[in-house]
């Protein structure tokens, strides 16, 4: 079920919060653990039975790495990590695995026989997964007591909001929230709504408005000049943006509906002076499971600077891994390394950089970081490099032909209102501000802006791009 | 236990359930109000709500059950953009054509359907394609649109039972002033939401348009070519006849027709698909009346090269109609 589906507006949502307040406070975690499974099995219901073994293997292993030590203790450690590798392997790397091994046949001479199968990698995987996995490490690692409960367990993997896109969870701060006790509370309700508001804006006006322009360029690239390319790639960059910043909105907003309190996901990235930092704002929750779990085991930055930068480098290549099975991704998430490591680690404002004003800062950071999403949306890395050799020389009277006037107009105003609103979140307390104000005021605003929705929205549910990892 | 999200003002339960009804209320008025604003919006500029393509199929598919003298049009967009109900029946007073092809998919998914629909007594012309009769696999999920046609427990069912319905009933679900507002800025006519038969004029936009949609299709032609290499077409052969005799046993029957295609894409489509005349001579032997355009008199012009203008397509409908009448096939 999709956030912007009528099935979830006026059908799940307003049923899943009046029966969650109607309830005795001892049956509102099974009540969200149907609704959860509930909302996964309107994809592909026979999914659930993945989700299921992920459970099962991650409970026990739960409770058995906390009453056990030593060898043990870090043998089902093991297990559990390897259980859930093991099934985002076969459902999301099989084919690419398959490929490779062939490929690499092919170039030794060899001929493998390696079977093809036909596996639809089910929605949201990488996500649960690396939440389910969260738990046993932090388990191992003490900060976490064993959940005895396997049916609020089961909700931490399966929780409505944030199961199929994040934001990840850590059980430390999802866990106990099962067990507390949630009032309807008007100015959290109010909050929340505002974000799913926000959030649905983002992805049906702006989000799947440019969807249409860039689905266009990128589908045959080849057919336009470098300004276009260029233009449809700085569209892909909002795009994405708002797709997932907006499914993020919609996912905290609604969690805090029913008062519960998820992590916050993007931190206006757009606006970062470096791509460091860009990753300290963009899918925080991912940025942060991979520092915790990756980045810090391996050694962070504590085995010198040469450890410091392989250490960055492989991060970034797991993570560009992690969304999706295609060389493309790897080299995404590579190329993100090298950016870090050039522009984050050199000191900040001590060095040359740090001294160029701000704007220009961010306009560099925002091209390098444009500059990887050409890998990220291209069907392909060769056809990432027929982008890149196609760029120049960049002529600015193609692209009122090739994207057309209105449309062209439209995708600007667009931009520069996801810049303009990115500008004020980061430098005014936007939701304080809008509930300092009267009553009327805020809920003609409110009116106003659904109405927005419906006159500029796109109502033919798009998927979210981050439904595929 | 307090939740982390509570403010000091937070304390009273009792306080808390309170807030309830003002909320809903609140919230009730905000939708109607925000709906109200964007209908009021769409109906004051002339637009009325749009036409739901899955209910019109589903009624139309509906009304063939029972119904001996229908005669089902089946296939992808090139039938129907090139095979008009209203010319055929010009030719054939007194059946009752039900257009049934569904854009982007081939016909075997619906002819299985009605040979497995024990209601269904009428007749079915069915559009011969290779590269979707290669790729016929019954396991398969079902065109969206006749998946329709039957109630369904599921979540995808349920989104398009309201997205539809909520299609026919309002106009903001239609349209979007992004894309309306060039049309409305310069006061170019309102689209026409009217439904007659569910026939597709095609609309010819120049030859600019044109080429890049032949280019289209002759890479997606490529595309099956690729897909469909070592499929078993005698397979699915066989399927096609099971459900002819189904069809037949109930007083039926089936005709095939290969739809017009033009220039480079035809030269390229008989190229990249050999076994067509393999396909279209083991329906005859069979004894299945087939129709080919290549065969026909007089050339059928696709300005894309897939689908008929609609002169062509009125010539062409008139010619199936006189092709199967002279072959014996409605006595």
């Amino acid at each position: 079920m999709l956030f912007n589906s009528l099935h979830f507006v006026l059908l799940f949502f307003p049923v899943a919060v009046a029966g969650y307040y109607l309830l005795p406070h001892q049956f509102r975690w099974f009540w969200l653990l149907i609704l959860s499974a509930y909302f996964y099995m309107a994809f592909v219901p026979y999914y659930i039975a993945i989700l299921a073994v992920t459970i099962l293997v991650d409970y026990a292993a739960g409770i058995v790495i906390s009453t056990s030590s030593g060898t043990r203790r870090r043998l089902w450690l093991i297990l559990s990590i390897a259980a859930n590798v093991g099934i985002l392997a076969f459902f999301k790397y099989f084919a690419f695995i398959r490929w490779n091994l062939l490929e690499v046949g092919r170039i030794a001479g060899y001929e493998w026989s390696i079977p093809a199968l036909a596996i639809v990698l089910p929605i949201g995987l990488s996500f649960h997964t690396f939440q389910s996995m969260s738990y046993t490490i932090e388990v191992y690692r003490g900060n976490q007591s064993p959940e005895r409960n396997l049916g609020i367990f089961a909700l931490y993997v399966l929780f409505f909001p944030q199961l199929v896109a994040g934001p990840i969870e850590r059980p430390q701060n999802l866990l106990h929230q099962f067990r507390e006790v949630h009032y309807f509370n008007y100015v959290q309700v109010s909050r929340g709504m505002q974000l799913i508001f926000w959030g649905l804006f983002q992805k049906m006006v702006i989000a799947d408005r440019l969807a249409a322009i860039v689905d266009k360029i990128y589908s045959h690239p080849n057919e336009f000049g470098g300004l276009t390319l260029a233009f449809g790639t700085v569209l892909f960059a909002f795009q994405i943006f708002c797709d997932f910043a907006g499914y993020s909105d919609v996912a905290i907003g609604t969690a805090q509906v029913l008062g519960f309190k998820l992590m916050t996901n993007f931190r206006q990235p757009y606006l970062a002076c470096s791509v460091a930092e860009f990753w300290k704002r963009w899918h925080i929750s991912l940025s942060t499971w991979f520092r915790d779990y990756v980045y810090l085991p391996l050694g962070g930055n504590r085995k010198g600077p040469a450890r410091h930068i392989v250490n960055v480098l492989i991060v970034f290549a797991v993570s560009g891994l992690w969304h999706g099975a295609d060389w493309k991704f790897v080299i995404w998430g590579a190329l993100n390394g090298v950016f870090v490591v050039m522009t984050g680690m050199r000191g900040g404002s001590r060095d040359g950089a740090g001294r160029l004003p701000v704007l220009v800062r961010r306009l560099a950071t925002f091209v390098l970081v444009c500059s990887t999403w050409v890998f990220f949306r291209a069907s392909s890395v060769g056809e990432a490099i027929t982008i890149f050799k196609r760029l120049l020389p960049l002529r600015a009277d193609q692209i009122v032909t090739d994207v057309g006037a209105a449309p062209l107009a439209f995708a600007l105003f667009l931009v520069a209102f996801s810049v303009c609103m990115q500008l004020v979140r980061e430098n005014y307390p936007v939701r304080e501000l809008i509930s300092c104000q009267p009553s009327w005021l805020r809920w003609a605003a409110y009116t106003a802006a659904l109405s927005v929705i419906l006159l500029f929205g796109e109502f033919h549910s798009r998927d979210f791009i981050y439904f595929q990892f | 236990m307090r939740t982390l999200t509570e403010t000091a003002a937070d304390h009273n339960a009792a306080e808390h359930r309170a807030e309830w009804p003002k909320f809903v209320v609140k919230a009730v008025i905000f939708v109607a109000l925000g709906l109200l604003v964007a209908e009021v919006f769409w109906r004051s500029l002339g637009y009325m709500p749009g036409k739901s393509d899955y209910l019109h199929f589903a009624a139309l598919r509906k009304a063939a059950d029972g119904d001996r003298a229908a005669v089902a049009l089946i296939g992808s967009s090139r039938v129907r953009y090139g095979l008009s109900a209203k010319s055929l029946l010009q030719v054939l007073p007194g059946k009752h054509f039900i257009q049934l092809g569904i854009l982007g998919n081939g016909a075997i998914p619906v002819l299985a359907d009605l040979a497995n629909d024990a209601n269904f007594v009428g007749m079915a012309i069915c559009e011969i394609n290779p590269a979707q009769w290669a790729e016929f696999n019954p396991a398969a999920k079902q065109p969206e649109a006749l998946a329709y046609t039957r109630p369904q427990v599921s979540g995808a069912y349920l989104e398009t039972w309201l997205g539809e319905h909520f299609r026919e009933h309002f106009s903001f679900f239609s349209y979007n002033l992004f894309t309306e507002l060039p049309r409305i800025v310069q006061h170019k006519p309102i689209p026409d939401p009217e439904r007659p038969d569910r026939s597709v004029v095609f609309h010819d936009l120049g030859p600019k348009i044109n080429q890049v949609l032949i280019e289209g299709w002759l890479r997606g032609t490529d595309e099956s070519a690729a897909r469909i290499k070592g499929a078993d077409s005698a397979r699915t052969l066989r399927q096609v006849r099971t459900f002819v005799d189904r069809i037949r046993s109930r007083g039926g029957d089936v005709a095939f027709v290969r739809m017009p295609v033009d220039g480079v894409l035809r030269v390229h489509e008989e190229k990249v698909f050999p076994e067509l005349p393999r396909q279209i001579g083991g329906l005859r032997a069979a004894g299945l009346v087939t129709l080919d355009f290549a065969e026909m008199d007089g050339h059928f012009v696709c300005p894309d090269g897939s689908h008929l203008n609609p002169e062509s397509a009125d010539r062409f409908s008139r010619l199936v109609a006189e092709e199967l009448l002279k072959n014996g096939f409605f006595k």
